[in-house]
Parts: structure tokens; sequence; C-alpha cells
């Protein structure tokens, strides 16, 4: 909330509580409080604690330990045999969102997601199928600098848009280095950036601009100029990655692009950032771990572009082993349903531990996303985002049979209906069916709206992530 | 690659830790593995078992087997599990190498009649994607040509051989049909109901006059010899690729997906009386169908099982119980990924199918015995058998779980190098050297 | 309707090459000068008086008021007399209006009848930097620069007895701002009751398809092109402030005519209307109003059901789209009147219920239909006042959509406030505008029953005290044999683009035809006024913003052979009909 009220207030706008949660279309009398009993409990921070009970009050942890007793009116759950953890945080995710892409100029940071957010998407309800309660949704990768993304719960059921918003996450922006941003601007539109000489090029000429914009307004707010520069949208995000008050996420893959950033960024004093992808992090582990930055990677995704070509799905081992904060992430409207079983394919690649494999999909991607004191983790005063299992969660045969968001019950295996739309569009047909599985089709959406889908053909499209 | 070295024993060679996968040859050595939990797929699991490998065959297997005089090397598996090599029954591996670049594209050829395109043709036996497959245990793969009504003909390989012809498997080509589809393909698919039934009808007339006039095509080819006139009959490349087609002598791989299609499908082959010649391939609402298929006796390959739904009304977990659910019914199944460069992940998909519904055993069989027998090809592949050609590997555990590590591979009786691009990129960052310093 | 459906598939169809959507693209280009240049042609007699008198008729003079025998009296356009006694001026025009109802005329609350845009030329445009106006930022404009009341549209929708409506330039984001108009008149200045009634705006990006692309091309772009652009505005706002207070010594402030023009709306004079049919929409600019404190008005509402709470906390005026979806045909075992509820709890199950799954499916398509179609009941129901719009509507639908809304709850006072006095009110000109009142402008609905009643037609309308009575030979006539017409006909438009094939199906027989066209897209129209007298087949394809296209030919056997005429120009057409199978 602070650093959202900041921005508003810098704005000279008077913040109006407009954040009426809107009716919960399903879970309204559903308690956020519970004692779930007898778990497997992975802590992901403090250990596993084998039969161990967790009391959720109020949509808060109250207590972790065992032989916990439930105070009066707070339901219990027996969850013998079963694995609790930490609701799955998803660090890069465009479910949940009408728009991806304003991918008409090389910097767009006027624009951002949390605009366009859609309380309606099924998709959240299917990725809170697979155990995530968290997604840091992002604008896409056509653009060198893109829109801000939007931290968001997977509060299913409420249809008012700020219900989705999760409070006090610190505001991102997505970046995009590479072949996206080169071939949108400069292959298609003759702008540009066409090489990773141009896309350093643009993000500096932006990031001076705004170093610029934000001399003027101070010297007007100083009182040493009679106007305030020409107001511009896109200059007052860039100048909040300067101030810090907006943290960049880039989309990278390559070794270069990726010391390239971290060089730029060090030039104008921003010193956090976490590369999204960054198929190409294992080659500079030791630099990223120098800078500080964060890792957001796919667990074993390659080939499906020149800059992916020379990668490894031990990428997730060799960045943590070298002491880069890493986290999995889907990037796809299906992978986030399974986002425990990606992760899980770090311990084929590089045997990292039962507690390095599940930091991937909890509690590393909450530190990228400065909502580590909130989730990705089981511990006293944390939100009770909880994912439970039928299984060890990093197992193939885990499946997932609840999935708590604020102590609400948002997903249960059992319990739910087949059919959990929000709203049926009204002029559609009753056997709508898409088919998704032409062979070899199966990447993220990170370049949704780029017009790139004119491209496509029978096979699909032909620009991915 | 350190596990290797300290478990190879015997006359084997500890391959060097650092270097290139494709310059490591394998090898063919007659080896006993020995102290090995045998998971045969077709008879059972043989506990702490020998397994012996000459040349390209399994000799011998079992609790008690005497280790023929000339095999020397032995494989002491510590008590580890040998599978019969993972058959994809659907993929695009060897036709693409970076899927978005187009000179690296040989799926799809131009048109929709082109049955004479030949997958092998295409498969790249070098492709970067071939090793980063095997060292999961996935051996052997359909491999497919896609686009148009007719792509052309799927083929069977191993995923060993420096030509295609090395790769083939018993010369298994696969005539691969689009079916006429009324599902959206993708949700880009804008399309109005009204016209998507207009375009399939469209293909569905197309394909039956293309049938009616390849087999008086056929006919015609075959009324040639009695004719002493010298006329030479019409020359059509894509008709003479579908001769075998409509004279019964090639499967089909027949393409279809939604529920109201597949039967369609069905009612199709069965009018033409070709149901055992057809094996259909996606199949993602099979489970809605599940009992015509069982009826029709028609074997299916289905996946990717992780997969969305295809129906934004449908439960959250279809695609993973399609599977399982065929199988309830009675239907033949085997799974394909649909993958290219993650083939990998078929024991992935397998797991999942096992998780909701299939039962571990039936996924199993899902990508060894199932598939080598709708292929024909279970005298050779899909189980541990005497007399099986020796393409299996050795997991230290459940190869469907990840944390699983295939610690042997051999396909064809090759002992083949545990290493890809993937090994082999850890291998040289995991400590870089130099690191920080200049 | 064919160009607009020409238009809608060269925007929406990625399938197609670019050389097919440039060529029909330019087809519809090619129409639109000549629209722009075709004016009113009838009305060329001299006018005999301008005074009416409707005697001894049943007048709803506002909502819930009914009073009999009453005389209604018009004249210079304006109501001079609503009442029992009133005595008829020696120069009225009088019409017997004993078993007539008389309404006040109808007022659309969004429209773009009669807007004809020029064609934008984008040659000189460069994408890199993009004007404003590229951008879709053009709220200089003024929607009765734009309007034609002798435009087909303008026609139809006064002959469902709307006399007014608050019509809008066509364009994207902030298109221009709209004016309330007289749907009658001898040009647009002389329709025009007031202008610059609300800055108008949607959700909706710039024009062009990739790579000829400008920001915004996306609703989060124009969310924040609509940030930029209010808070530049009021920035310019202050600086001229300052500047007449003190302008020595300081530079001219910047200006253009776009933020000039969005200053009104800044300063909370000029209310915004946003055009938003969905409930995300509904709140984005919910949002925006909240974000930027602009006075709002919403307007096409379709889901508004979903943001009940929202819409009474804003409380801004909306206009309810009658747009409404057709009702999916029940599962055959179930009746409308015994429709059962969905089972909210269904799963299919290991015994594959399959048809039980289809049949919950169908029950809950059918209840998100109902909610679509109640949405007025509910709003209703909740305490908000509404007006309507027609936009999207086909207007021979409008009555029946009326009834509709009726049928779902809707109390008849409420529906005929919301075509009369709710909209008066939040335009601000009910003192004008929306009764039956003397002194109020003469405008009039004539029906021969009740107004929401199923066989009510209406008999007259007025504006601006000017008498249009239906004629309803316009209906079409058949006097030769239809059989030699009925079937599917594949008709071909020469266009000087090249050739544009359409699908026409005549039914019926010899008591009337009626046909469908399927353009290219294969968006479906119904065709008006359909005559065959053995002959001559001549049928009007009702246009949405553009004008009617007017068919006549000639049938000989199965080919026609003819011409079609629009917005002034004329262009052959020929058909080959494949006649219904026996």
């Amino acid at each position: 909330m602070r650093t959202v009220f900041l921005f508003l207030l810098s704005f000279g706008l008077v913040w109006t509580s407009t954040a009426q949660p809107g009716p919960d279309r399903l879970r309204a009398d559903a308690p956020n409080s519970v004692l779930i009993q007898n778990a497997t409990v992975h802590t992901v921070t403090n250990g596993t604690l084998d039969t161990a009970d967790v009391l959720v009050q109020d949509g808060v942890i109250a207590s972790v330990g065992t032989d916990l007793s439930a105070p009066s009116g707070v339901d219990t759950y027996d969850a013998t045999g079963m694995h609790l953890m930490p609701g799955i945080i998803d660090a890069h995710s465009h479910i949940a969102i009408s728009d991806v892409n304003e991918a008409t100029r090389p910097v767009t940071a006027q624009v951002g997601v949390g605009d366009v957010l859609d309380p309606y998407d099924v998709r959240i309800y299917r990725a809170l199928a697979g155990g995530v309660t968290t997604s840091h949704v992002m604008h896409g990768s056509a653009n060198v600098i893109g829109g801000r993304n939007e931290t968001i719960k997977h509060r299913y059921g409420m249809t008012h848009p700020n219900a989705l918003r999760m409070e006090d996450a610190p505001r991102t922006i997505k970046f995009a280095l590479g072949e996206n941003p080169t071939r949108v601007h400069g292959e298609s539109s003759d702008v540009v950036p066409r090489t990773r000489m141009g896309v350093e090029s643009v993000i500096r000429e932006a990031l001076t601009e705004a170093q610029r914009y934000q001399a003027l307004q101070d010297a007007y707010d100083a009182g040493d100029r009679s106007a305030p520069p020409p107001h511009s949208e896109r200059l007052e995000m860039l100048a909040d990655i300067l101030s810090g008050d907006l943290i960049v996420h880039a989309h990278s893959y390559r070794a270069d692009e990726i010391l390239m950033l971290m060089n730029v960024l060090g030039d104008f004093g921003v010193d956090e950032i976490t590369f999204q992808h960054v198929n190409e992090g294992f080659k500079v582990a030791p630099e990223l771990a120098e800078f500080g930055a964060g890792a957001s990677i796919f667990s074993d995704w390659w080939a499906y572009k020149f800059e992916v070509y020379y990668s490894t799905a031990y990428n997730a081992a060799v960045l943590t082993r070298n002491g880069v904060n890493t986290s999995i992430n889907s990037d796809s409207p299906d992978l986030n349903r399974h986002l425990y079983h990606q992760a899980a394919k770090a311990q084929r690649y590089g045997e990292l531990s039962d507690e390095e494999t599940l930091a991937l999909i909890t509690i590393n991607a909450a530190e990228q996303l400065g909502i580590d004191d909130r989730v990705g983790s089981i511990e006293e005063g944390k939100d009770a985002d909880l994912a439970l299992f039928s299984d060890h969660p990093l197992s193939i045969y885990a499946v997932p049979q609840r999935t708590y968001v604020d102590g609400t019950v948002r997903f249960d295996r059992n319990d739910d209906p087949d059919d959990m739309r929000l709203q049926v569009d009204p002029e559609s047909v009753v056997e709508e069916t898409v088919v998704w599985h032409d062979t070899g089709t199966r990447h993220g959406a990170c370049m949704q709206q780029t017009g790139m889908h004119l491209h496509a053909n029978e096979t699909g499209v032909r620009l991915h992530n | 690659m350190l596990r290797l070295c300290t478990l190879v024993l015997g006359a084997l060679l500890c391959l060097p830790t650092l270097g290139h996968a494709q310059n490591v040859p394998a090898q063919r050595t007659d080896i006993a593995i020995t102290n090995a939990r045998l998971v045969t797929v077709s008879d059972g699991i043989v506990e702490n078992g020998t397994l012996v490998i000459r040349a390209d065959t399994i000799a011998a297997l079992g609790a008690d087997v005497d280790i023929p005089s000339g095999v020397n090397a032995r494989y002491d598996a510590e008590g580890h599990a040998v599978y019969p090599g993972f058959i994809d029954s659907g993929t695009r591996l060897g036709l693409v190498e970076v899927s978005s670049l187009s000179e690296t594209q040989d799926y799809s050829e131009i048109g929709s009649l082109t049955p004479h395109m030949d997958a092998l043709t295409a498969v790249n036996p070098n492709s970067i994607s071939i090793p980063v497959t095997r060292v999961d245990g996935v051996t052997t793969v359909i491999t497919e040509p896609s686009g148009g009504q007719w792509p052309g003909q799927a083929a069977l390989i191993d995923l060993l051989g420096y030509t295609p012809e090395q790769m083939h498997v018993d010369g298994v080509r696969y005539m691969v049909l689009n079916f006429p589809s009324t599902g959206r393909r993708g949700t880009s698919d804008t399309r109005s109901e009204d016209e998507i039934e207009e375009e399939a009808q469209e293909a569905l007339d197309e394909l039956n006059t293309l049938w009616e006039d390849a087999t008086l095509y056929a006919d015609i080819q075959a009324n040639r010899n009695d004719d002493d006139t010298g006329h030479l009959p019409e020359y059509a490349p894509a008709y003479d690729a579908l001769v075998p087609v409509v004279t019964g002598e090639q499967p089909i791989m027949l393409k279809v997906d939604k529920a109201a299609d597949i039967l369609d499908a069905l009612e199709w082959a069965e009018e033409r009386e070709i149901l055992d010649q057809i094996v259909l391939s996606g199949v993602s609402e099979g489970w809605r169908v599940a009992d015509a298929i069982a009826d029709a006796e028609v074997p299916v390959l289905t996946g990717p099982v992780i997969a969305l739904p295809t129906r934004a009304s449908d439960r959250y977990d279809t695609a993973y119980a399609n599977a399982g659910r065929l199988h309830d019914a009675g239907v033949t199944v085997a799974l394909r990924s649909g993958e290219s460069s993650n083939v990998r992940n078929l024991p992935f998909h397998a797991g999942f199918a096992a998780a909701y519904g299939m039962g571990t055993e039936a996924a199993l069989e899902a990508i060894t015995l199932t598939p080598a027998r709708i292929f024909g090809v279970d005298d050779r592949l899909g189980s541990l058998e005497v007399g099986k050609q020796a393409t299996l590997f050795v997991a230290d555990g459940d190869p469907f779980e990840p944390a699983t590590q295939i610690t042997r591979l051999f396909i064809n009786g090759y002992n083949v190098p545990l290493e890809s691009r993937h090994t082999e990129l850890y291998e040289e960052f995991l400590n870089r050297s130099p690191g920080l310093e200049k | 309707m064919l160009r607009s459906s020409i238009a809608r598939l060269a925007a929406r169809c990625p399938a197609m090459g670019p050389t097919a959507r440039a060529a029909l693209l330019t087809a519809v280009l090619f129409f639109v000068p000549f629209l722009t240049a075709h004016a009113q042609s009838n009305d060329e007699r001299p006018a005999v008086t301008r005074t009416l008198a409707f005697e001894n008729a049943t007048v709803i003079s506002a909502p819930g008021t009914q009073q009999s025998g009453v005389t209604v009296v018009v004249r210079n356009g304006v109501i001079r007399a609503v009442d029992t006694e009133a005595e008829i001026p020696y120069d009225a025009r009088v019409i017997d209006a004993d078993s007539m109802y008389i309404y006040a005329g109808f007022i659309d609350g969004l429209s773009q009848a009669g807007i004809e845009m020029p064609d934008a030329d984008d040659s000189n445009e460069s994408t890199d930097a993009p004007s404003l106006a590229r951008s879709g930022v053009q709220p200089e404009r003024h929607a009765p620069a734009f309007f034609d009341p002798a435009a087909s549209r303008v026609e139809q929708l006064r002959a469902q007895g709307f006399t007014t409506a608050h019509v809008v330039p066509d364009g994207r984001m902030l298109p221009g701002q709209g004016a309330l108009m007289a749907l009658h008149g001898p040009d647009s200045d002389a329709a025009t009751i007031q202008d610059g009634i609300s800055q108008f705006a949607q959700f909706r990006g710039a024009r062009g398809s990739w790579p000829d692309v400008v920001a915004p091309s996306t609703t989060m772009g124009v969310i924040a092109m609509m940030r930029q652009v209010m808070r530049e505005a009021d920035r310019r706002q202050q600086l001229e402030e300052a500047y007449a207070n003190n302008p020595q010594g300081q530079p001219r402030p910047p200006r253009d005519a776009a933020h000039t023009a969005l200053m009104p709306a800044v300063s909370g004079e000029q209310p915004v209307l946003f055009a938003a049919s969905s409930a995300v929409d509904i709140r984005r600019a919910l949002a925006l109003q909240q974000e930027l404190d602009f006075p709002l008005m919403l307007a096409n509402l379709k889901a508004g059901f979903e943001t009940v709470e929202a819409l009474q906390s804003a409380s801004v005026p909306l206009f309810l789209s009658l747009d409404l979806p057709e009702r999916t045909e029940l599962p055959s075992d179930t009746t409308d009147a015994e429709r059962p509820a969905p089972d909210p709890v269904f799963q299919v199950g290991p015994g594959l219920e399959l048809d039980r799954e289809r049949t919950n499916l169908r029950l809950r398509l059918r209840d998100e239909q109902e909610r679509y179609i109640a949405q007025a009941t509910t709003l209703h129901e909740a305490g908000l006042d509404f007006g309507l719009t027609t936009h999207d509507v086909s207007p021979g639908d409008i009555h029946d959509r009326l009834r509709m809304l009726r049928d779902s709850g809707v109390p008849e006072e409420t529906l005929l406030a919301a075509l009369t006095t709710v909209p008066a009110q939040a335009f601000g000109v009910d003192r004008r505008l929306g009764q039956v009142a003397p002194g109020f402008i003469g405008n009039l609905v004539v029906t021969d029953a009740p107004l929401f009643d199923e066989d009510t037609s209406i008999r007259h309308v007025v504006v601006d005290g000017h008498l249009y009575t239906q004629d309803s030979a316009s209906e079409g006539e058949v006097t030769g044999d239809a059989e030699a017409v009925v079937g599917a006909w594949t008709m071909t438009l020469e266009t000087p683009q090249g050739e544009v094939d359409i699908d026409v199906t005549f039914s019926g027989d010899a008591s009337g035809l009626s046909g469908t066209v399927v353009g290219p897209d294969g968006s479906e129209e119904q065709i008006e006024s359909i005559s065959f007298d053995g002959e001559t087949l001549s049928f009007v394809v009702p246009g949405s913003q553009m004008g009617d296209a007017r068919v006549s030919g000639t049938v000989e056997g199965n080919r026609f052979d003819g011409s079609l005429s629009a917005g002034g120009m004329s262009l052959d057409i020929t058909g080959q009909r494949t006649p219904p199978e026996r």
C-alpha cells in the first residue's frame, strides 16, 4: 500500500477507496479459518515437519506445530497422508488479463496490465488446481521496455479486478531483450532496435530521457521553473525505475544481453532486477550472483528459437549452486497448472534437494517479487496461502487436493464442479472445442498481440516467449 | 558423469568427464547387467536379476542366469531397475532443430495433398535434440510430418544412428491423415461455428473424392500390364503414394481430436471397411467417446497428457485423465508427447496419466509394449524378453519420477553415452573457470 | 450491411492474405465519399402548414400518466396544447387520433445514425511519431459535422419512434464530441439540438493492422493514453490560466485542438460518455473516472448486472444496450415455462454422464443469456435509472427487444422513461424533451395501440413538429410468382476493385418474401422491402452506418441482372440462383 500510495500522491491524486471486494461468486460463505491436521508440512524455510498441524485464523497462518487444537468455530481438516506446502508462486504469467502486448513502440512504459485485469479468466482456477496461489502477471515481450506487471492473488470467484491485486506488492515493469523486440520493431517495422546493440541503446536513451524529465519536474517543484515539463506517462514510469519504485523484470536469454542490462542498470544506479527466462543464465551465474540479480527460468524449455538453442535443463542447478536466487515460472496457462512438476525436474537435472527445489516455486519467487514477507513459506503470521497434495509435491504421482488463498479454499479436487467458469459468453455454443495439441506447438504467451499471429500457420505461432 | 564412472566396471570405457557426446561413439559390447531389478513389462518384475546382452539382442534374463562364456563385461546395477526403452507414439523429433527458424523446419511441405512426403528423409540423425531425448530413456519415437490433409508419412525410429535408415525400425511407416476437424485451432481462430462446419464438410468431400480418385488410379496402375498399346497412364506422385493406402497395404495414422470428429472418423473408416487399417492419433476428447472407440477396436495414440482441456467448461484435469478413461473403456492406448525438443518428457506424461486414473502399470505399457504391438514391432521392442532387441535403460528408481536418474542406456545393443548438450553445458558451467576473475 | 461486413471481415480475419484485405478495404473506402455527398432529396414540396392537431387521442404525457380524449396541438415545432378542451387552430392539419396513443418522441442514448466519417488518410503519417489523430485521439471533432439527417439509419430509427439521438462521431478511443440531434431536418445544423453533450470514449485501439499500427493498440494502451491526454490537458489548462493572468515574460503555452477540447471534461464541465459493454470494461471506465475525476456517463452496457454495486456507488447516467442475445434452445426434455436451474455442482463423474453434462451446459448458457436479457430488470430492481441505446441493434428489432425487456420484468412505465424522461434529464434537456406537454419540442410517437403491445404499429412520428406518417407500402409487394425468386442466390457485385460475392437467400410465397444476405465474413442481415412483379426484383439491404443499399434488376430463369445503388452511386450486380430442392 505504501508504494501505491506514494505513486498516487506523485500525481497529486486522491486515493479513493474503490477497492470494494465485490461479490464472491464461488466462496462467499467459505470460512477463512481452518486447522489442517496431520500433514507432512513443507515449510520451505524451516524444514519439513512430519505429521504436523497448521492453524489458519482469519486468513493468516496462526501457528505451525503438532497436536494443535482448533479454536471454537474453526473446522478441522484431516490431512493424514497428505503433503502441505506454501501456495505456489508463478513469477511469470499472462493469465487474468485482457491484453498482453502493447506492441506498437519499443518503449511503452506507460501501459500496465494491472489496468486490464480480468477476474473472470477460468485459467485462474486452473492454476489454483495446480496449487498456484499467486501470479506475477506480466506484460508481453514485444518491446524493449514494455508495460507494468501486476502481482495477483488467485481469489477466483471475486469479480472485482481490485480483488485480485496483491496489496503491498512492489510495482514491477517488463523489459525484453534479444530476438523478440528486434524482430517486432527492427525486422517488422524498421524501427530501432534491430540488434542487441540497438536494444542497449533504446534502454539508455529511455532512462536518460527519464532523468532529464525528472530533473525538469524537480526544478519546477523547487520553484526554479515556471512550468512543469509536458506531461509524459511514459517518462513518469521510467523515472520510477530510476528511483527504485518500479522493479525491472527483464525477459532475456543470452549471456551477453544479461550482462549488458546489468551494466546499464548499474550505470543508472538501479541495483534490483530479476531476469526472466534467462536460458543462458547458467553461463553468467557468477556475474548474476555478484550483482544480486534474480533469475526466473523455465524448467526445461529450449530450442524454440535460436537464442535458446544453447540451453540446458540444468540451468536451475547451476544458478542455485552459484548462489543466484532462482525461481521456476510457467509463462503458460498450461505449465502454471503443474509448476510443482516443472520444479521437480530440477531434481533430475542437477539433483537439487527437496527444499531447494520447492524454494524455486515458493520463497525464491516471493523474494524476486518482493512479497516474501507475506507469502512463499509456511510461517506464522504469513498469509494462509497453502497447497495440499496427495503425495510429496515433487513426486509425479502428487495430485493437488486443495488450495487455500488467504485461508479460504479456492480449489477442492473432490467438491468442485467441472464447469468453473464465472461467466459464459451468451453468444457461445455449448460444445466449443479448442484443439491445442498439434505436434510441437506448445509454448508460452509472451508474444500475444504483437500481430505476429499473422505469421501463424497450422503448425502454430512462429515466435515464442 | 562422475556417477557413471564409479558405476562402470569391467572392460567398459570410463568416459572422460569433459568432451562432446558426439565424439564418444556408442559401443556394442556383450555385457551382463547384474544385481538389477528387471521390469520386463511383459512378464512381471524380476528382483535381483541378471540381463545379458549379446550383440544387439537380449540373450538371457532372469533371477538365475548363467552368464555365457565370452560375455566378459559386467555392470553391477546395484539394485537399480532395468526398463525397456520408452516409445513415444507421436513427435516431430529430428524434423526440426529450432522451432522458430523456418530453415530448420522440415515437417510441413507446401500443399494439402502431400502423401508422398516421407518424414524419414528429413530426419536429421545429428539433431541436438536426439541425445537430449534418449538420455532420459526415450529410445524410440514416431516422427510425424504435419499440415494439410495428407501431410506425408510418419516413421518409427530408434534414437541412435548416423543415417535415417540406420535409425528406422523395421520399415514402419504410417500415412498421416488429418481428418477434417470441427474444432478451433487455438484461441485466435475466430471462425463462426457455421464456417467451421462448412470448412470441415468441404474437407470431408475433398477427402472422399480423393479416395475415389486414388482408388481409380490404383486400379489403372494395376491394369497397366494388361495393356499392350504402349499408352502411358497419368503420373501423379500424390496418388502413387496413396496406392498402398487405398489398397489396404499401408496403415493410416488418422489425426483427430474432437469427440464428434472421432465418431465421424470411425464411421468414415467403417464405411470404407478400413477400421483395421487405422490408428487414431491425438484423440484429446477420446474420453467422451471411449466406448465407440473400444467397439471399433481401433488403437489410439493419445497425448500430450500434460495439456489443457479442450473446452472452457471442462474439468481442469480432462487431458490428464483421458488416457486412463480410454484404457478403462477397453481401448488400446499408447501415449505421445507431441513434442520435438522435449520428447524427453514422455515419462512424465505417462506419470500424469498414471496418477490421474490409468495406474502405473498401464501407463508403463502405454509407452513400451502397447505401442510396440500397435506398430507391429513387438518382436523386437517394448519389453525385456530374450531375443528382443537390447534397447533398454537402467534407472535408480521409478523412471516416471522426476528425481530418478538414468544411469545406463543401451539402444540396439549399443551402450550409449549419457551425454547431451544439456549435460555438457552443465559440466562446463557448474563451476565455471575462469569464474569472476579475469 | 455489405460495407460494414466487409470492414468487419477485414479487421477480424487474420487468415486472409494482405492483398485480399487491402482489396476489401479499398472496396469499403470507395463507398464513403459518395455517401457523404449524398444529401436529402425529398421534401421538395412546399409546406402547407406547420400546425398539427391530433384530435381525441389517448396521451401518455409522461411515464405513468395517461389521459383519453386529449387533443395535442403542435405549431412551429413546439407543443402548444395538450388538453381535452384544446382549441384546434384554423391552420392545423387535423388528424383524427380517436383510437390512437401519443407518446413523447424517443431519445436514443448513444447512436451513430447519420454519421459518415471522412476517409482517414494515413499515407503521409509516420507510425514512428504518430499524431494524436492517428492514435485515435480526436476530441476536437463534433458529431454535427458528420451528420446527415437524410441517412437511412436516421429514417429507420425515426420509423421506430426515435425523434432524438445522442449522436457521436465514429472513430477510435476518443472519436469526438456527441451532440443531441433531431432525427429530422434539412441539414445537420438545423437538426442540432445541442452540441458538445459529451466527449465520446471507448476502449478501442488505433486504426491499422500489423505492422502499420500505432499506440494504443490495446485496451491497456487506451487507458494509458487517456491518462496521458487528460493530465496533459490539465497541465495546459493551468498554464493557460497562468499565462492569461501574467503573460509578460512567459513563453506562450503550447496549444493544440485536441488538448483544448479535453479541457471541459478535465475541469468537470463536460461528461465523458464511455461505451462499455462488458463487466470488466464497465469497471475500467469507472476506475478511470475515479482516477482522473471527470464527469462520466456509461453507454452500451450489456453486462451491467455484474456490476450493480459499482454502478450504484458511481451514480452516473446509464444507457443500456438493446442488443440482447438470442436464446439458445432448451434441451428437448425441458420447457421455457419450467426451465430447471443448471446443477451448480455438476461433475461428469466416472459413469460419464455426458448427456447430463450437455443438458447442464445448455441450461447454464441459457441462464447466462437470461441474465443479459434481464440486465435492465436487475438494474431497475437495484434502484438504478437508465436510458437505452440502439447502438449495434438492427432498427427493425428495437420493439421486439423492448418487449423482451418488459417480459423480463421491467415495468412499462420504466421502459417509457428509459426512452424519454431519463435520457432527457441525463442530457440536461428535460424541460424541452421527453414529455408530451406544452412548451416541449414537438416530438411525438403516435401508435394504434398501447406502445408495448405485441401488434402495435407506429402510425405517425412527429419531429420538430414535422409529421412523418408511416407508409406501409414500403414493406414490399409480391405480385409475381414468388417461386421464381425463392432459393439461394450467389450475387456478384462489381466494384472498381474487383468482384465481391454475397450470398442472398429468399424464402416465402405470394403473401410476402423475406430474405437474408450473408456478407463475405459470414455475418447475416435481413433484407427489407422485397418486391417482385414477375420480372423485376427489388430489395433493400439496410445499411448500418453508411446507408441502405437498394438493389433492383430483372430475373430471367435463374439469372439476375441489375444494379445496386448506395450513397448516390450505382454498381452492377449479377446473380445466379440455386432453386430449393423439391
